[in-house]
């Protein structure tokens, strides 16, 4: 085996990894080859200083935590899916109703406006109309006559 | 009563099957989340995190496969997710202060002797060697705190990652190297590799 092969195979044969032919060939090329035995040297340390770090256990009651967020995330997802099927789809459902209400109201309140005004103003033309005729008797080719000649005609017609 | 049977008893409605199995894998999955997160507070709220996703996960868990390995999936992408959160709210935020490495603390050959100065180095030591994990890339993370504080053989950390075992055995030799590079000035060696 050549120091590359070994090399790659210092990793596994540290961990116990190799089969026991590999294991053999590696073994008897790290023990006359001062290379390859120092870069075992530094992969087991470094291996043994991350394995000195104390075990971790988990906190007490952890279970009984774990247990509980359980519950109360299926509390939440209870929430969460009254708010999609009901308050989601309600909001642009009233926007709707309220802009198209809206829209109704004010074509309604438009069309109330506008008819009241044809209708006061169709009043007030008539009524103008009359009191032109009570100019008639101004001078014939007067300036008078024919502004309210022009005046009559453009308010009636 | 072996993980199948008690995930099978937990599908059909025993939520106390689904306690057993936090008790029987809570150590082990707040090891894993301690050695990649780098601190308690972390790692206990991933934790829990972890058995909420197996909890609501557990009833579409194909019982062919193998419950610890499908645990230690979730709980390694969780933390990757984790760490990738933190990196991007360490990028927006203005701080740019390291997370507390109190999951490396104490370690028996970090140790340099009583005083405050001792407490000190073992701290500056717990940081280095949470730095130096920290720095592996993703893989080469997962690989080694499976393999040294899970204690995986290369095929169940090959069945964890999805990958072919040839792999993890490339992967941890280049996590050992890059290990060795950062904390060589802890090994009392300069760096030779």
């Amino acid at each position: 085996m050549t120091c590359k092969t070994v090399q790659r195979r210092l990793s596994a044969f540290l961990d116990g990894e190799l089969t026991e032919e590999l294991t053999r060939q590696v073994g008897e090329h790290v023990s006359r080859c001062t290379e390859c035995a120092a870069e075992l040297a530094r992969l087991q340390k470094v291996w043994q200083l991350l394995g000195s770090l104390p075990p971790v256990q988990a906190p007490p009651f952890f279970a009984t935590r774990v247990l509980a967020q359980v519950k109360a995330g299926r509390r939440n997802l209870v929430e969460r899916v009254g708010e999609l099927v009901f308050a989601r789809p309600l909001l642009p459902i009233a926007v709707s109703v309220g802009i198209l209400a809206g829209v109704l109201l004010g074509s309604r309140l438009g069309s109330w406006i506008t008819g009241g005004y044809r209708h006061g103003s169709e009043a007030l033309v008539t009524q103008v109309a009359t009191e032109f005729e009570s100019f008639g008797d101004l001078p014939p080719g007067s300036l008078s006559e024919a502004y309210v000649t022009l005046a009559s005609a453009n308010n009636i017609k | 009563m072996d993980d199948a049977a008690l995930v099978e008893q937990f599908r059909k409605g025993d939520v106390g099957a689904f306690e057993e199995l936090v008790r029987r894998y809570q150590d082990k999955v707040m090891a894993t989340c301690v050695r990649m997160l780098g601190n308690h507070a972390d790692a206990e709220d991933a934790a829990q995190e972890v058995f909420v996703k197996v909890y609501d996960a557990l009833p579409r868990f194909d019982p062919r496969a193998k419950f610890s390995t499908w645990l230690y999936r979730i709980s390694t992408n969780h933390c990757l997710n984790v760490l990738r959160a933190r990196k991007v709210r360490r990028f927006f935020s203005l701080q740019r202060t390291e997370p507390e490495a109190d999951g490396y603390l104490p370690s028996a050959q970090c140790d340099p002797g009583p005083g405050p100065d001792g407490a000190v180095e073992q701290e500056e030591c717990g940081r280095a060697l949470w730095k130096a994990i920290d720095s592996l890339p993703e893989s080469q993370k997962v690989a080694t705190v499976l393999a040294r504080f899970g204690n995986l053989s290369y095929a169940e950390i090959a069945e964890v990652m999805e990958t072919t075992v040839s792999a993890v055995e490339s992967i941890l030799h280049r996590a050992k190297r890059q290990l060795y590079r950062e904390l060589s000035d802890l090994l009392e060696e300069g760096p030779q590799v």
